[in-house]
């Protein structure tokens, strides 16, 4: 059961916990990509665009499957969308409090649900822009770009989060994000 | 033989009515004036704006749908896009 898979990192007495399935670092890291794609790199005028928007959509919604039925730290019941706790947690970090939590920490969590959130209106008003009914009507298009800069908004705000907690809790995101684990710095009490 | 002579009648009326958008079309030099020939034409107007001096208009007829891009200088379609 490679779930609760203690380890040595190397550390002296780090803890390293397999946190993050395949599933859920494919899904993010594939997000990631159709999200620079379409926002920078891709014709917005294009077919492409339209294919990797719905692949964007289609990557939460797989995830929102996996969120119900996935392994243990990625299901919706360990990050509740949860305003207060994140209130709570966000007056802990001022207080100084450093526990580590193994799947996303309440105001992770509710940057998460707003980015699938974001994604899926950016996805739908693009399709709608694409219907004879909505075709050139200037709220859906005004819409979309509203929401994308809001996602540009969110993103910068979910990297410097990331950059801020590794920080905090010593746990090295973004590695965890790629391998899988979390190491967690053996002071640390884990929630 | 009915189906015959309608398409021959289609065949002859139809240059008479262009309806058909295509580029270096003439569609005029003011944002009213171009708006009211694509309406004549049978196109709804969805949504038009000025774009680096040009008209820029989109259009919408039955299930087809352009985004049309008119000189303000020579009142020709200078591109169209259909979406």
């Amino acid at each position: 059961m490679p779930m609760n898979n203690t380890m040595n990192s190397g550390h002296s007495g780090a803890r390293s916990l397999v946190v993050w399935d395949p599933l859920v670092r494919l899904i993010h890291w594939s997000l990631a990509l159709s999200i620079l794609l379409n926002g920078v790199v891709v014709d917005e005028d294009g077919n492409l665009h339209k294919w990797i928007g719905y692949v964007a959509v289609g990557l939460v919604g797989v995830r929102f499957v996996w969120g119900a039925v996935g392994t243990k730290y990625a299901r919706f019941s360990v990050f509740p969308l949860n305003p207060v706790a994140a209130l709570k947690h966000l007056t802990a970090i001022l207080k100084g409090v450093d526990t580590v939590h193994l799947s996303h920490n309440p105001l992770g969590a509710l940057m998460v649900y707003n980015i699938w959130a974001t994604v899926i209106v950016i996805g739908l008003t693009g399709y709608m822009m694409g219907t004879i009914r909505f075709f050139g009507i200037e709220w859906v298009e005004k819409a979309h770009e509203i929401a994308f800069s809001w996602l540009l908004v969110s993103i910068a705000l979910h990297v410097g989060g990331v950059i801020f907690d590794t920080w905090r809790s010593g746990v090295p995101l973004v590695r965890a994000m790629i391998n899988g684990r979390k190491r967690i710095p053996k002071d640390r009490t884990v929630n | 033989m009915k189906k015959m002579i309608i398409l021959g009648v289609l065949a002859f009326a139809s240059p008479a009515f262009a309806t058909e958008l295509t580029t270096n079309m003439v569609l005029g030099t003011g944002m009213a004036e171009v708006q009211k020939k694509l309406t004549d034409m049978g196109y709804q107007v969805r949504k038009s704006e000025m774009e680096h001096g040009d008209i820029e208009i989109y259009v919408v007829k039955g299930s087809k749908k352009f985004e049309v891009y008119v000189s303000m200088e020579t009142g020709k379609i200078t591109r169209l896009k259909s979406r």
